[in-house]
């Protein structure tokens, strides 16, 4: 049983302390973690995972795509790109400012074709996350991070027929993140992520329709009868070894659907699950 | 630089997010005090004058119930109201807007038809506030044709051009399909009536009626008009089996046919 205990602490200790020659670095420039913070790859580093692909390039510069959405494409007979554009201002200091711009595009003609048994339908939905974010290292082990993202989604639509149904709709909302991670050993780093939606824009939709023998077009504005508060925080674990990097999170609150960053309504618990590989 | 930008983002993006609501359309004419003078005339009437009113509100009534009580123009907005209800959310969000309906006018054929390019077409605009349809609202006929319903003479052709202003009593809910009472006025009227005995100038500057529940057609008028003493307003109510009545302050005149003296009920 002794000999037992000792081999699981010895295990423990090697997993979270087999240091490469780089983690504790990780809280140094060049080698920060670039989720949710305003810390960009090295230039020609590579990141990539199940989630998403990145690289970084001279300048401050980081672009990006989502691999998910790429990879679903076939199956459901539907297009939908993405990427995203990431620039970090140029002084390198302890806080550290970018912009982030991601376009999602999804061109869903055929599920509204199949949705409306009219092979002509057309349906489209694009979604622009907007964020401007500033890092700072507190010290060697700590760093925070405060995230003011926008995002406008825009839906069109139409399906030829007699009546020609067609329609748009915008909406809009801010959201204010904060991440705070804190290193505990080499590769080991403990992490917290809170989102508050700061303001649900209002929703803009033109549409046209027709109910028995009258042709609408509505030019309309809606917004929500309620204001609920929308939060979640999820804490987290981090592994970050030479080129490994793992985190897991378990949170409560609402959920921001990935890439779109767009909130759901509905508070429950949260799981958060991301790997890559950074080289 | 990279700071400055990113402030400048933030701010528009900030100020994208506080996008105003589409504005409903200017308020047409309000109605709102001819539609209560409609439910409450003022006059009280001797009786000696009651058939000779009932005349004149025949003689008043003719043009609405030549252009069908206009009909499809409650058709048109019960079928807005429940286009919206299914098409949008009005029980989670607030809408605000404008809606323009059109709806092709019946035509005068033997059946109606909804070709409007042949029928001319009504059009309404219609404002959108805290998720209900605005009592007031404004519209146009556009070359209307339609088929006047007459028993004696059934074969009259309707052809007639207006601008209107309506009012339907009350602020009508999202997915409510029938507006009560909707009064009308129109205005700048063009058109004719064609039929076996030629064709009729059916040309007035001004005209309001409003349609009541169980398709009754009121006209209000001001006995004075016909150079009576000055009495109050009157309402005369003729109702969709032709029946008809005359209302006044008190109540409602009533008359029996073949002489019958006519009572206040």
């Amino acid at each position: 049983m002794r000999a037992a205990l000792i081999w699981l602490v010895v295990a423990v200790v090697l997993a979270l302390g087999s240091v490469s020659s780089r983690a504790w670095a990780y809280q140094e420039k060049g080698e920060e973690r670039v989720d949710y913070t305003a810390y960009t790859l090295r230039p020609w580093e590579l990141s990539v995972g199940p989630f998403k692909a990145e690289a970084g390039v001279p300048g401050g510069l980081m672009f990006g795509t989502y691999l998910p959405t790429w990879a679903i494409g076939p199956f459901v007979d539907m297009t939908i790109p993405t990427g995203f554009v990431k620039l970090r201002d140029p002084f390198g200091g302890p806080v550290a400012a970018s912009a982030r711009v991601t376009v999602v595009y999804f061109d869903a003609r055929s599920l509204a074709a199949d949705a409306t048994q009219n092979s002509g339908s057309r349906a489209g939905l694009l979604v622009l996350p907007i964020e401007a974010t500033i890092s700072a290292r507190y010290q060697r082990y700590v760093s925070q991070s405060l995230l003011f993202t926008y995002v406008f989604a825009s839906a069109g639509g139409k399906e030829p027929s007699d009546t020609s149904i067609r329609g748009a709709a915008g909406v809009s909302n801010f959201s204010i993140s904060t991440m705070l991670e804190v290193r505990v050993t080499q590769v080991f780093s403990l992490t917290l992520l809170a989102r508050v939606l700061a303001h649900q824009g209002n929703a803009h939709v033109t549409a046209q329709f027709s109910e028995g023998s009258t042709t609408v077009d509505a030019d309309l504005g809606a917004r929500p009868r309620q204001r609920e508060f929308v939060a979640c925080a999820i804490p987290g674990v981090a592994f970050s070894w030479e080129h490994v990097n793992l985190h897991l999170g378990l949170g409560y609150g609402t959920w921001w659907l990935p890439i779109v960053e767009l909130p759901l309504t509905t508070p429950q618990i949260i799981p958060d699950l991301s790997f890559y590989v950074r080289f | 630089m990279l700071r400055a930008a990113s402030a400048v983002l933030f701010v528009f993006a900030l100020m994208a997010g506080c996008v105003a609501m589409p504005d409903p359309p200017p308020r047409p004419e309000d109605l709102s005090a001819l539609a209560a003078q409609y439910d409450r005339p003022s006059a009280t009437l001797p009786v000696d004058l009651v058939q000779r009113l009932i005349d004149e509100g025949r003689r008043r009534s003719e043009l609405g119930d030549l252009l069908n009580r206009l009909r499809f123009v409650r058709t048109a907005i019960s079928d807005t109201s429940i286009g919206l209800h299914q098409n949008g959310n009005a029980d989670d969000f607030l809408l605000q807007g404008v809606i323009n309906a059109r709806v092709p006018c019946p035509g005068d054929g033997p059946e109606p038809t909804t070709d409007g390019e042949v029928n001319g077409l009504l059009r309404l605009q219609l404002g959108v506030e805290d998720s209900r349809l605005r009592r007031g609202f404004s519209g146009s006929a556009e070359r209307c044709r339609l088929l006047a319903v007459s028993p004696s003479a059934p074969d009259q052709r309707v052809l007639v051009s207006a601008t209107m202003v309506g009012d339907l009593g009350a602020d009508l809910g999202i997915g409510n399909t029938m507006p009560g009472d909707i009064l009308l006025k129109l205005t700048d009227v063009t058109g004719s009536l064609t039929g076996e005995t030629g064709t009729i100038d059916l040309s007035e500057h001004a005209y309001h009626f409003r349609l009541v529940r169980g398709d009754a057609l009121e006209v209000l008028f001001d006995p004075a008009s016909l150079g009576l003493p000055d009495l109050g307003t009157v309402v005369f109510a003729l109702r969709a089996d032709g029946s008809y009545v005359l209302r006044e302050s008190r109540g409602e005149w009533v008359c029996g046919g073949g002489g019958e003296a006519c009572v206040l009920r």
